[in-house]
């Protein structure tokens, strides 16, 4: 159970002691690092982000309340800087609040979303990069806390401000569409292997 | 991979998916730079560091310097002062002496007594600091001052009584006799070398060694009062009376200001008064001359 232990760390950090945050730090930062990077595509814009997201924790300390997990509290913190900047660039942003819509063409056929842009032959993992690149962001960020920060449903939901529901189908959709991008890889393979 | 690749329990498709989460724990990380871990840790860090305390040796330090600074002052203003007084003792006993001095011709002998207060040469004076002086000591003290001495000297012992020891008013029943006219017009200022002559018992101090030594005196209170204390602390004469010997050296090591008469047109100014018969002016003017001119040697025309 690391929840107290979170909590218990950001306390000691609050009455002055250093070393709390150092191990604080060092439990949270590789998942909010690869959420922020994954999530703009951009580690330099990430990198400013994971800044200030660590920036605000450090002044929030004293009003921290462990209401929450502090994994949840972190990644709340960053994705509001996050969607915060993509205001500051005149970026809309109206989908962070807004329901997601199915993508069935999708859903229903993996190939249908541009089979082209995931050259052929690549890795797994390179092919599920792509994918996760192409995924509609209210998708990958719930796909994001969900699979890599390891939040439940309603803790992705209280982050992203939407229903449990709501960040659930996010989640669902983005996995489909995974599983569709790898698929479309497995189906690329053979061909490709023919044709060599 | 350190991360977390179980999803949550609300994921009904958990195995539906595990491909794709096998797939995604494949991506590899994605590894923060050291420059943001740099970063974010000395933010924090710095966050809670307390203010900087200042050194503990600061405090005393400060003050102990602060100590040292103010006793410094203190004592360089008391030094002043004292100066102060002593120059200020100096011309009052001047100034006391002065209208004496109008009587004339005593003016080439000052007596300084031990205590460093300048006196005229005046015997009166000088019988009244020493009870068993004579009569005729007095008689012929009056003589000086009415210019009929040649040269006198009278020397005061160095441990007279205070109460003896001018540097006091005068009385007004033993009129001072002394000073100068206008050559040696400064016996006030006389007081620097004749106090550190007295300090090494009794001095006697001719007229002309006054006025040179006033010179020196003025020369060295200007200079005393335009020049910053450290600067006042070497000056010489008056400056210290406690160091009546640098004083006295500093005062007589000033140039003296030019003889009155140049030897020729002084010898021939004696040979007039030996000729007039004031043969006791002439003696008195002879040994001023020798005295000012100890090394001059008159020359004689060959034959």
């Amino acid at each position: 159970m690391d929840e107290p232990e979170d909590a218990e760390l950001m306390r000691r950090y609050a009455a002055g002691d250093a070393r709390a945050f150092e191990r604080l730090y060092a439990r949270h930062r590789g998942a909010l690092h690869r959420f922020l990077v994954r999530q703009t595509r951009d580690p330099e814009f990430a990198g400013d982000l994971f800044q200030e997201t660590w920036s605000k924790v450090i002044a929030y300390r004293d009003r921290y309340e462990s209401r929450a997990r502090f994994r949840t509290f972190l990644f709340h913190v960053a994705r509001n800087c996050w969607l915060d900047a993509l205001r500051a660039r005149g970026r809309d942003v109206t989908w962070a609040a807004a329901t997601i819509e199915l993508d069935d063409a999708v859903l229903a056929d993996p190939r249908a979303r541009g089979p082209e842009s995931l050259a052929a032959g690549a890795a797994a993992a390179e092919r599920l990069r792509l994918a996760l690149a192409e995924l509609p962001e209210p998708q990958r960020e719930a796909f994001l806390l969900h699979e890599d920060a390891g939040l439940t449903i309603d803790e992705v939901a209280n982050v992203t401000g939407v229903g449990a529901e709501t960040a659930k189908s996010r989640v669902r959709y983005a996995l489909a569409k995974l599983r569709a991008a790898l698929a479309d890889q497995r189906d690329a393979l053979p061909e490709h292997g023919a044709t060599a | 991979m350190n991360r977390r690749i179980e999803p949550a329990h609300e994921d009904e498709s958990r195995g539906q998916y595990a491909d794709v989460r096998r797939a995604y724990a494949e991506l590899g990380d994605e590894p923060v730079p050291p420059v943001l871990d740099a970063r974010v840790l000395d933010r924090a860090r710095a966050a809670v560091r307390p203010a900087r305390a200042r050194p503990r040796w600061l405090v005393p330090a400060s003050l102990a310097a602060s100590v040292v600074l103010a006793v410094g002052v203190a004592l360089d203003v008391r030094r002043e002062a004292h100066d102060e007084r002593a120059v200020e003792s100096a011309v009052v006993s001047s100034e006391v002496a002065a209208p004496d001095a109008a009587v004339g011709a005593a003016a080439d002998l000052a007596v300084v007594d031990a205590n460093g207060d300048v006196r005229d040469a005046d015997a009166a004076s000088a019988a009244a600091a020493a009870p068993g002086a004579s009569a005729a000591k007095q008689r012929a003290a009056r003589e000086r001052a009415t210019g009929n001495a040649s040269e006198a000297r009278v020397s005061v012992p160095a441990d007279l009584p205070a109460a003896a020891a001018p540097g006091l008013p005068p009385r007004p029943s033993e009129p001072f006799v002394a000073a100068p006219p206008a050559e040696a017009a400064a016996p006030a200022v006389a007081a620097a070398p004749a106090r550190a002559a007295a300090t090494d018992g009794a001095a006697v101090i001719t007229g002309e060694q006054s006025a040179r030594a006033a010179t020196a005196h003025e020369s060295a209170v200007v200079q005393r009062r335009a020049t910053p204390p450290v600067a006042a602390a070497t000056a010489p004469a008056l400056s210290r009376s406690e160091s009546a010997d640098a004083a006295g050296t500093a005062a007589l090591a000033t140039p003296a200001p030019p003889p009155p008469l140049a030897p020729e047109d002084w010898l021939a100014k004696i040979e007039a008064l030996r000729r007039a018969g004031r043969t006791a002016e002439a003696d008195a003017e002879l040994a001023r001359f020798v005295r000012t001119y100890p090394d001059y040697l008159p020359v004689v025309a060959p034959r």
